[in-house]
């Protein structure tokens, strides 16, 4: 074989997807461990590429269980260190870190009077409430955590009916501020108020999130019928009439506000490019930070896993973040979020859930178990030409962990923009820590890019890679 | 041999979300006072002072529940920290000064139409 006359190395796999994968699922830019496309692990070690991690459905998580309907919100802070609940399109569900409660007394699930679509649940001190919108309206109900027994009605029997709308909420101390369409409403425990229409942003707004840091409540508002977002701060205290201040991101409309480290991250969609951004309020400013594809996240599909931020994005899992701040920050698929509707994301317990539907008579509550074999990683591609020279991909070289009993993954090489892939090679082997694999079988080519596949995989031992080398040489034409 | 791979740079996070100079956070609170807020607060608790559209206030984190307010139409409201929160109200807009015990006026000095 003839000596090499180019050579790629690629490593640090934890910059996940390229800046333009959104756009373009076969990019040229990136960084040189970035992706063109990917469902897989890249925050549990990073600078690994492994597998993403399995669902494994809760005792009683399915049908066949009691999860018979879409569990739409999950209580992310949960009751104690072993409980939390989940609220549906018409019951109250019961949660431990394994088990959907079935029965007890009061029997659990609890069915919610007239609830049709669950929206969010908030522990207030010794209770809990639930923000639920029926066939028309919606309502409040109270649960003491005590007993248990749920007051259907009480945020109209104590004020008024809610809008049919999402109701999103967040608590500081004994006060609680929540979405209500045009409204923000305010419950202040100490002096039993409660106003459901507390603020009010006009007509044709909506309240899609609410989250409190800074001493301030930030409320992310749609208004135009979704088409403008904007970011406002309101007294901590819920009591003022005005709000303290405000930042617009123009006609993108916002998913959800997340708190991480003292910064406001904002879901939101980019109009201008048919995708989505995760962004931060920096100032009186939203600056974009990490762009996706897929869907927008709402208010109940966000939750912290492994120092980044998890959410869904059209049946998938997405991670946004840096796992420690001396690593740039990623955005990556991380998994399969099991049924196509992805209900809620949250991590009561510190292991990731997963609330899914197929849309139909199949509903599952899931958690991170394992390894997946439903995952893969796709290089940028890469140009090979100089010249009138074409390159010819000679040598794969990969380099992992010592491998455990029957890990395994599978690479490939894709060339000409996909137009002819070569054939897979087998990565695996008890301890096997570095391959490398001879005369590729792939014509010359203008680029390529690497695919890496774990179809093959193992549920128990993955395989994690640390560094793939590529190894060619540039051919006449 | 060419090294081909991707000179492309990324930034680490704590660079990337690093505010540039000058820029003041949303919701930037320096000596308990926030800027750009609706009201101005000083100190916590019961030891605050405080001004929002609905007055000025002293003793309480907010205006309702403070034994001492100023409100917007010019009166004057001492709140007793009792059981009964008893007040006197120096009431600028009416000509009068009131006692009120348990929510009851008691005592006026000033005008009242027809009496209580």
């Amino acid at each position: 074989m003839a000596d090499i006359d180019f050579k790629f190395t690629i490593t640090d796999f934890n910059q996940g997807l390229s800046p333009l994968a959104h756009l373009d699922s076969k990019t040229f830019i990136g960084g040189k461990g970035q992706a063109s496309e990917m469902q897989a692990d890249i925050i549990s070690r990073p600078g690994f590429l492994t597998q993403s991690p399995a669902l494994s459905n809760l005792t009683n998580g399915t049908q066949a269980g009691v999860v018979d309907q879409l569990i739409r919100f999950i209580l992310d802070q949960p009751i104690s260190a072993s409980l939390t609940y989940g609220l549906g399109t018409t019951k109250l569900f019961r949660i431990t870190p394994t088990t959907v409660t079935s029965g007890g007394s009061p029997s659990f699930p609890q069915t919610v009077t007239n609830m049709t679509e669950g929206e969010s649940l908030v522990r207030l001190n010794a209770n809990l409430y639930g923000f639920y919108n029926k066939a028309s309206g919606g309502d409040i109900f109270k649960m003491p955590l005590s007993t248990e027994v749920i007051d259907d009605d009480w945020g109209s029997a104590t004020d008024q009916a809610l809008e049919n709308a999402p109701h999103p909420v967040a608590v500081k101390e004994d006060i609680m501020l929540f979405g209500n369409g045009r409204y923000v409403g305010a419950y202040l425990e100490g002096a039993a108020t409660l106003d459901v229409q507390k603020l009010d942003f006009g007509e044709g707004s909506e309240v899609v999130d609410i989250v409190f840091t800074s001493n301030l409540f930030w409320i992310a508002v749609n208004s135009g019928e979704g088409k403008r977002g904007q970011i406002y701060l309101y007294d901590a205290g819920a009591q003022s009439n005005t709000l303290a201040d405000e930042a617009g991101l123009g006609d993108q409309q916002i998913g959800f506000l997340y708190v991480y480290n003292g910064n406001v991250y904002v879901a939101y969609e980019d109009t201008s490019s048919d995708g989505y951004v995760i962004g931060y309020v920096a100032g009186k400013a939203v600056k974009p930070l990490r762009y996706f594809s897929g869907s927008l996240p709402t208010h109940r599909q966000k939750t912290l896993y492994k120092d980044t931020i998890l959410f869904s994005s059209s049946g998938k899992v997405l991670s946004y973040g840096a796992s420690v701040e001396q690593l740039p920050l990623q955005i990556s698929t991380l998994c399969d979020g099991g049924y196509s509707t992805i209900g809620a994301v949250s991590c009561p317990f510190g292991t990731p859930m997963i609330a899914s539907s197929d849309g139909s008579s199949n509903h599952r509550l899931a958690k991170f178990s394992g390894y997946s074999t439903d995952s893969n990683w796709k290089s940028i591609f890469y140009d090979i030409t100089d010249g009138r020279r074409l390159g010819k991909i000679q040598n794969i070289i990969i380099t992992s962990k010592s491998l455990g009993a029957n890990a395994r993954c599978d690479i490939s090489i894709e060339v000409n923009q996909g137009a002819t892939t070569s054939d897979s090679y087998e990565y695996s082997g008890t301890g096997t820590r570095r391959k490398v694999f001879r005369s590729v079988n792939v014509p010359q080519a203008e680029d390529y890019r690497v695919i890496v596949s774990w179809a093959n995989g193992n549920s128990t031992n993955d395989c994690p890679l640390r560094k793939i080398e590529i190894e060619g040489n540039f051919v006449e034409q | 041999m060419k090294d081909l791979t991707s000179k492309f740079t990324i930034k680490s996070a704590e660079q990337e979300l690093m505010l540039d100079p000058g820029v003041m956070p949303m919701g930037y609170s320096v000596g308990g006072i926030s800027a750009f807020n609706s009201s101005f607060k000083r100190g916590y608790g019961v030891n605050t002072f405080g001004i929002d559209e609905r007055g000025l206030w002293l003793g309480a984190a907010d205006f309702e529940d403070a034994p001492f307010k100023v409100n917007m139409q010019g009166q004057m409201i001492f709140t007793a920290q009792d059981e009964d929160d008893n007040q006197l109200v120096i009431d600028a807009v009416n000509l009068r000064i009131v006692l009120y015990i348990a929510g009851v006026p008691q005592a006026l000095w000033g005008y009242q139409l027809n009496g209580f």
